[in-house]
């Protein structure tokens, strides 16, 4: 019995002594260590083969530690250095992870801003979602440098090589997002555009994503086409009786062409100083000394606005708007400054310091009156703040 | 009859395994945690409970198929037990048939539970159920049916841990059969090329071109049965082929002819 309750003693003594034991070493641990990568993969050929069939759990598997790492390196270094061979062994392990696409246009382009890993990667799902028919597009994906790539699948779809309809089974996430991506972060229409075409020929793409293109088009100087495609917007929009869609693309079709006129105009008064040494006097002038055949109504029906002295041209709507924003600004800054000297400043340079003033957009001038404080430009003389 | 007795002792004996429960409570856990896992990432959130799932049933079966299956003929003659059942009027084929079905019901039974707790995980985790998801586990359940067999083939004339040694094996090259006939396509592709431009293809080359062809098409070929990722990314065009379900049973038969050919020869004395 002595024995026994011994025994029971030193039980309980030995597991409290471990307890306090323990309780006294996690104190020294350090909790916010830095995050350290702890995950050296090599290719995902070689893994491929390695986890014996089990493709989709050990995909899951890196998905997951590649989530963790991106947590660890966001909130520490923020350096996504091996981030690109993670997403090679998830695709390579299951082609058709398209969560994993997505993630990567967060790390690689978001984060990382990694153009060529981000396109390469994009690429690469592309490839894996097309079959044999599309090889030679699937061949330069995969094959060719990312931006070398692009421009051979934009070649093919200009050669017809892509069929117009919707028939890839890909799901369009993928090449809007890498569209997305080239344009807004890494400030590439053409790439964009080659995307986004990919993208609209996919079965699963809805309709806004088509409306991309005349709008990239547009940025990229192509009004014509891009004109072309709002049109045709707007008629399938009339045959659905869609009046959401034919109100946007009514809109899109004045705003394509108000910015093509402009671009004429601005083209040709450029010509017209070069061939004269002065701007025209009027916008008149350029369709009687032949450089444009006529002078195009504003689509808006406002007008336009010429200042011969500068030889700039803005139709009256877009002018109003930006004119607008500026005063509004400048209006906030004249107020703030009343507000701590009791007066109006005497200047506008006074307002801003010198060689800090916020230049008329049109090249004309602010109106500024310091008595009153109000203010504004000789384009749109009628608005004032 | 004789061999449904065999079959139903064996399944007696092998429930009293430990390795079994233990393996069953793994895979019961494992398809439980899919949940915890999935809160851990980001979006894909059914894929990575299907994925877990379907990868634990298939795991935890092969598993279970191989490390009790192993031992089955080798404790009858290491416990001499084998005397007392050969001395009746049975013949030996009937012996390794109903320890081959024995195993098969013992396996398929832990799938059928491991399969109901995934599909309750399904259900209650509302992730909806989808009748692919049962073409994989009879895709899974034909393929333990070779790898049965293939531990069955090897218990019959090597010690338990040769035996999973060789099974282990077998089961590799099985799921790396369709990699072995790309390699022999790749050398063939290479042979080629090398012809084309006039060159001398090496003898070794040709040999390992030859031999990874044979291999591919004599080991058995475990990676037919795996649909998994056609059951997550396109779960409706999903459908049985009656191909690998007949080349399983063709397969299966073959392997234990041989267990029957080896057992046949063994000398008891």
């Amino acid at each position: 019995m002595m024995r026994k309750v011994l025994f029971i003693i030193l039980i309980i003594i030995s597991f409290t002594a471990s307890v306090l034991l323990q309780n006294r070493i996690l104190k020294k641990v350090k909790l916010d260590i830095p995050y350290i990568d702890s995950l050296y993969l090599p290719e995902g050929n070689i893994v491929k083969p390695l986890v014996l069939g089990y493709d989709m759990f050990a995909a899951d598997f890196f998905w997951l530690r590649t989530i963790q790492a991106f947590g660890g390196h966001w909130t520490g270094d923020r350096v996504y250095a091996n981030f690109d061979r993670m997403f090679d062994v998830i695709i390579t392990l299951d082609p058709y992870f398209e969560e994993a696409y997505l993630f990567g246009t967060l790390v690689l382009g978001d984060e990382a801003k990694d153009k060529e890993r981000t396109y390469k990667l994009f690429n690469r799902g592309i490839a894996n979602y097309l079959d044999n028919r599309l090889a030679k597009m699937k061949d330069a994906l995969i094959n060719e440098e990312p931006m070398t790539a692009l421009k051979t699948v934009q070649k093919l779809i200009d050669e017809k090589y892509l069929p117009e309809m919707q028939v890839l089974d890909l799901p369009y996430k993928i090449p809007y997002y890498a569209g997305y991506m080239a344009y807004f972060n890494f400030s590439e229409t053409e790439s964009a555009l080659t995307y986004y075409e990919i993208a609209v020929r996919c079965k699963d793409v809805p309709d806004w994503v088509f409306r991309h293109i005349p709008w990239l088009q547009e940025k990229m100087g192509e009004y014509i086409i891009a004109l072309d495609k709002w049109r045709r917007d707007y008629n399938q929009a009339v045959e659905d009786k869609d009046e959401l869609i034919m109100s946007v693309a009514d809109e899109k079709i004045k705003l394509t062409t108000n910015n093509y006129y402009l671009k004429l105009f601005r083209d040709n008064i450029k010509s017209f100083k070069e061939k004269y040494g002065r701007f025209p006097n009027k916008l008149e002038e350029l369709a009687e000394k032949k450089y444009l055949p006529f002078i195009p109504p504003e689509p808006y029906g406002t007008g336009y606005l010429y200042f011969p002295k500068t030889g700039v041209i803005i139709d009256k709507k877009t002018a109003e708007h930006d004119i607008i924003v500026y005063l509004q600004h400048i209006k906030l800054q004249i107020n703030e400054y009343y507000k701590k000297t009791n007066k109006y400043p005497n200047t506008l340079t006074e307002l801003f310091g010198q060689g800090k003033e916020i230049p008329e957009p049109f090249l004309n001038e602010w109106i500024y009156d310091n008595k009153t404080g109000k203010i504004y430009s000789t384009t749109v003389p009628h608005i004032v703040f | 009859m004789k061999v449904f007795a065999i079959a139903k002792n064996t399944f007696k004996e092998a429930v009293r395994n430990r390795i079994l429960y233990l393996l069953l409570i793994f895979a019961i856990l494992m398809i439980g945690s899919s949940r915890i896992l999935a809160l851990l990432t980001i979006s894909a959130h059914e894929r990575v409970i299907k994925d877990i799932g379907l990868f634990g049933i298939n795991f935890f079966g092969v598993l279970i198929a191989i490390l009790v299956g192993i031992g089955l003929v080798y404790h009858e003659i290491d416990k001499k037990t084998i005397y007392t059942i050969i001395s009746k009027p049975i013949h030996r084929y009937q012996f390794i048939l109903g320890k081959y079905f024995g195993l098969l019901i013992t396996v398929y039974v832990n799938l059928i539970i491991m399969t109901l707790f995934f599909f309750f995980m399904v259900l209650v985790l509302g992730i909806g159920f989808h009748i692919s998801l049962l073409y994989a586990i009879i895709y899974t359940a034909t393929e333990l049916a070779i790898v049965t067999a293939l531990a069955i083939v090897f218990s019959s004339f090597s010690n338990p841990t040769m035996a999973a040694i060789y099974t282990l094996i077998m089961f590799i090259i099985g799921r790396m059969n369709e990699d072995i006939l790309r390699f022999a396509q790749y050398l063939a592709r290479e042979s080629e090329k090398l012809i084309q431009a006039g060159q001398h293809v090496p003898p070794f080359s040709k040999f390992l071109q030859g031999f990874a062809n044979v291999i591919c098409r004599v080991l058995p070929n475990l990676g037919l049965y795996n649909i998994r990722a056609e059951v997550i990314h396109a779960p409706d065009k999903v459908m049985i082929s009656w191909e690998p379900l007949l080349y399983a049973f063709t397969y299966s038969a073959f392997l234990l002819l041989i267990a029957i050919f080896i057992f046949q020869k063994r000398n008891f004395k």
